[in-house]
């Protein structure tokens, strides 16, 4: 049986520590969240010489065991259980050879919790270019470990690596550093209270909180003879700690790296001015988006547009195929539209994360995160905040993952919260229809009241999310340092492997995370349409049949009946002769198909109307009528919480339509009046009144789930649904009692 | 009741059990995976 051990990958950020772990798992790999926080966990399985098997865990970026964020922690709370699962039986510290000294804090600190640590050194094809050698022997002497030079780029020393973790067993485990000396009579108390614990060990405890938020640990009780310092005491000390640190790393590095200054001088200097440039640099920025936008809402609606065909395809062959009846219909219209509804998403997502992946990569995401900080700052955002707010335009799904760059937990939740406002391409059908119905078609200094209009409601949705930002980082009492300390990382070729997993993984992880929760929900919505409880949902066809023998159809269906019949008619007329037999067949076959749509059409209405959606639907009309609207649309509202465009199919379906363009929906909404009275339903009033209830309100369960998953608690999302609905029926109600 | 709406009665119990154990239960009366014995956390995260 071949043994399996425990491997850690530790580095600091942008050391290249995801390509180690990809070269070394290949796409044996699984993402998740380490419990309770949604710090992302990565690990995978390798095998090694002499059939060992080793279980690598991939931890978040960290500059040293004084932790100052969730990430931080994580990688503390593991090295110090050694009860946890996951304790490695070895660490490998991945370092970037063009800042060693940096990396080996880091790497000093593991090897003075006593657990044997490999060194990796990193971009190890840069040396020559950038003019630094290395004494390896030298190295590994003073730090007492065993050292891997490794090109992730080059794909050079991962089996270097392999054999090192393979031969752990002969690691040292002594220390780099005697700590004790920053304060020896501090530690000498600590050392008689703990005599069984390690040392360094109780320190980091001590110290786990001192920078960050507290977190949840066994204290270490006061005693006689023992009483903890004070925070900023222990902090002081671990200035000294970190000082002492260095001075022993800068002893080694004098002998064993050496750096030609002249060769390392050049391109990234140049590339840098330009790029953080204060005009240039937002320039290039916002091309860039434009590009990024343009991939998410053009680009993507390709792969979009066939997926919605093929969806439709296996919908309709599933009608025609199955044996008719209910089950058939949930399979059509409720499991394939619920996963429809899911694959959907995967172009826009892959493409961001696309975008993404290739921005962090090739450093170039540093710069931006530094030239958009100042500007986001003010409302209590992070640079890295601009990226899934101009995302959000086209889809708040992705938009909401992409937060996971951001590494301050309130800058990135503050981020996930207003990331909604901002007016997805959801929104647009719904503008889209209202805006060409309320709002006159002028213009004002040559640009059309309607475009007009669109544009602000864009602004408003953008104004919405920095204010509520404003807010919320007002509000909420989280305490997270928000000191601005970014490395800039050098400028490289993105490694085209890692940004495939990138994509891959994200998109498996919203498919898998969120979309079970979206088909659930499918699956309900579904039922409540296309059930009832009342006599008339289950005599509907009976009653709907009857009212056609005795009344006819609707007015609306009469005219439409008419003007298709008259339309046909022309066109058999004007085209190739015909008997007056032949004639009058096919315009007896014509009305006949005509008026057995228009009944579907007027049945599939009236069951609506009398579903449980519907019933509901009536329930909320005296909520919903203050803001100008009835119980119809009322029940567009509700089953637009599956998403936003939905608004516009409901309707069609309620009018019996039994069509989804745009025009005729449009000129049948035009065509509705009002139940009281035979004024417009939708008017300049209800309309405004419903634009801006679609541009406030959180009507997208997906991105609800999605926000569940991020946050890993249904306190957020239904906070957010709650905060912003109510922010939208009252500024839908403000708008239409002045409106109307 | 036909088989079919047996069939749709079925799967809306199964959407249901699912969002009430996803979104109502508090997490130790949860049913299925526990993460831990996966590693993967405690939500679904995309551990398959």
């Amino acid at each position: 049986m071949s043994k399996s051990i425990n491997v850690a990958l530790i580095g600091n950020p942008n050391t290249g520590k995801t390509s180690v772990f990809n070269q070394l798992t290949g796409l044996k790999q699984k993402v998740g969240n380490y419990p309770g926080i949604t710090v992302e966990k990565k690990e995978g399985i390798c095998k090694l010489p002499r059939g060992v098997k080793a279980h690598i865990l991939d931890l978040p970026g960290t500059y040293s065991l004084n932790t100052t964020s969730l990430d931080e922690s994580v990688v503390v709370e593991l090295l110090l259980n050694r009860n946890d699962k996951d304790f490695p039986d070895v660490v490998v510290v991945i370092s970037d050879v063009e800042n060693l000294k940096r990396n080996l804090l880091l790497f000093t600190q593991i090897k003075d919790l006593r657990i044997p640590a490999i060194l990796v050194i990193n971009m190890a094809d840069r040396m020559r270019r950038k003019g630094i050698t290395l004494d390896l022997a030298l190295l590994e002497k003073k730090l007492d470990t065993r050292i891997a030079l490794v090109s992730t780029r080059k794909n050079t020393g991962i089996e270097k690596i392999k054999e090192l973790i393979a031969d752990y067993k002969n690691l040292s485990n002594k220390p780099n550093v005697d700590t004790t000396v920053i304060d020896p009579e501090y530690f000498e108390k600590l050392k008689k209270t703990f005599p069984n614990e390690d040392l360094y060990k109780l320190w980091l405890v001590i110290t786990q909180d001192v920078n960050f938020m507290p977190i949840e640990k066994k204290t270490i009780p006061d005693t006689a003879s023992f009483s903890t310092k004070s925070k900023s005491e222990l902090k002081r000390l671990q200035q000294k700690e970190t000082i002492l640190r260095y001075q022993f790393i800068n002893g080694i590095l004098k002998e064993a790296y050496k750096v030609d200054l002249q060769a390392a001088r050049g391109f990234r200097a140049t590339l840098d001015k330009i790029l953080t440039h204060k005009v240039f640099g937002y320039l290039i920025f916002f091309f860039i988006l434009l590009t990024i936008f343009q991939a998410i809402y053009d680009w993507s609606s390709y792969p979009m547009d066939f997926i919605d065909e093929q969806f439709a395809a296996a919908s309709e062959w599933v009608k025609d195929t199955l044996p008719p009846g209910v089950f058939t219909n949930l399979i059509a219209e409720g499991i394939l539209a619920g996963i429809g509804g899911i694959v959907i998403f995967i172009p826009q997502i892959a493409f961001l994360f696309l975008f993404i992946a290739l921005l962090e990569e090739s450093g170039y995401m540093s710069r931006v995160v530094f030239l958009m900080d100042r500007v986001m700052r003010p409302f209590g955002l992070s640079g890295k905040s601009v990226v899934p707010l101009i995302s959000g335009t086209a889809c708040a799904i992705p938009a909401v993952m992409a937060t996971r760059n951001i590494e301050n937990w309130k800058e990135r939740l503050i981020t996930i919260l207003v990331t909604p406002f901002t007016t997805c391409s959801a929104r647009l059908p719904v503008y889209l229809i209202i805006i060409a119905l309320v709002i006159p078609e002028g213009r004002f200094f040559g640009l059309s009241y309607q475009a007009l209009t669109l544009m602000l409601l864009y602004i408003i949705g953008f104004m919405a999310a920095l204010f509520s930002a404003m807010i919320l980082h007002r509000v909420l009492e989280i305490r997270s340092r928000t000191f601005f300390v970014i490395e800039m990382p050098n400028y490289k070729l993105p490694l085209l492997k890692n940004v495939a997993y990138t994509v891959i993984e994200k998109t498996k992880s919203f498919v898998y995370g969120a979309g079970k929760i979206i088909l659930a929900i499918s699956i309900v919505l579904w039922f409540l349409g296309s059930n009832g409880y009342s006599d008339r949902f289950a005599q509907a066809e009976n009653l709907v049949k009857q009212r056609i023998s005795e009344n006819g159809f609707t007015t609306y269906n009469r005219e439409d009946i008419a003007e298709k019949f008259e339309s046909y008619r022309t066109e058999l007329q004007t085209g190739p002769a015909l008997s007056e037999a032949q004639l009058n067949d096919s315009l007896t076959l014509k009305m006949e198909s005509l008026e057995f749509r228009a009944q579907r059409q007027e049945i599939a209405s009236f069951k609506l109307e009398n579903s449980y959606i519907g019933n509901i639907g009536k329930a909320i009309e005296p909520l919903v009528k203050p803001l100008g609207y009835d119980w119809k649309i009322g029940i567009a509202v509700l089953t637009s919480f599956a998403a936003r465009e939905v608004f516009v199919g409901t309707l069609a379906t309620i009018y019996s339509v039994g069509n989804d363009e745009e025009e005729t929906i449009k000129n049948r909404m035009a065509a509705e009046v009002r139940d009281e009275s035979d004024k417009p339903l939708f008017n300049l009033a209800s309309g405004i009144s419903l634009l801006l209830f679609y541009a406030f309100a959180m009507q997208c369960m997906s991105t609800l789930a999605v926000v569940k998953r991020e946050t890993n608690s249904w306190k957020w999302p239904l906070a957010q649904l709650a905060i912003m609905s109510t922010f939208a029926y009252l500024i839908a109600l403000i708008a239409y009692q002045i409106l109307k | 009741m036909n088989l079919q709406s047996v069939l749709v009665y079925l799967t809306l119990l199964v959407a249901l059990v699912y969002l009430v154990n996803k979104f109502l239960l508090p997490k130790k009366y949860r049913i299925g995976r526990k993460g831990t014995s996966s590693g993967c956390g405690q939500d679904d995260c995309g551990c398959s």
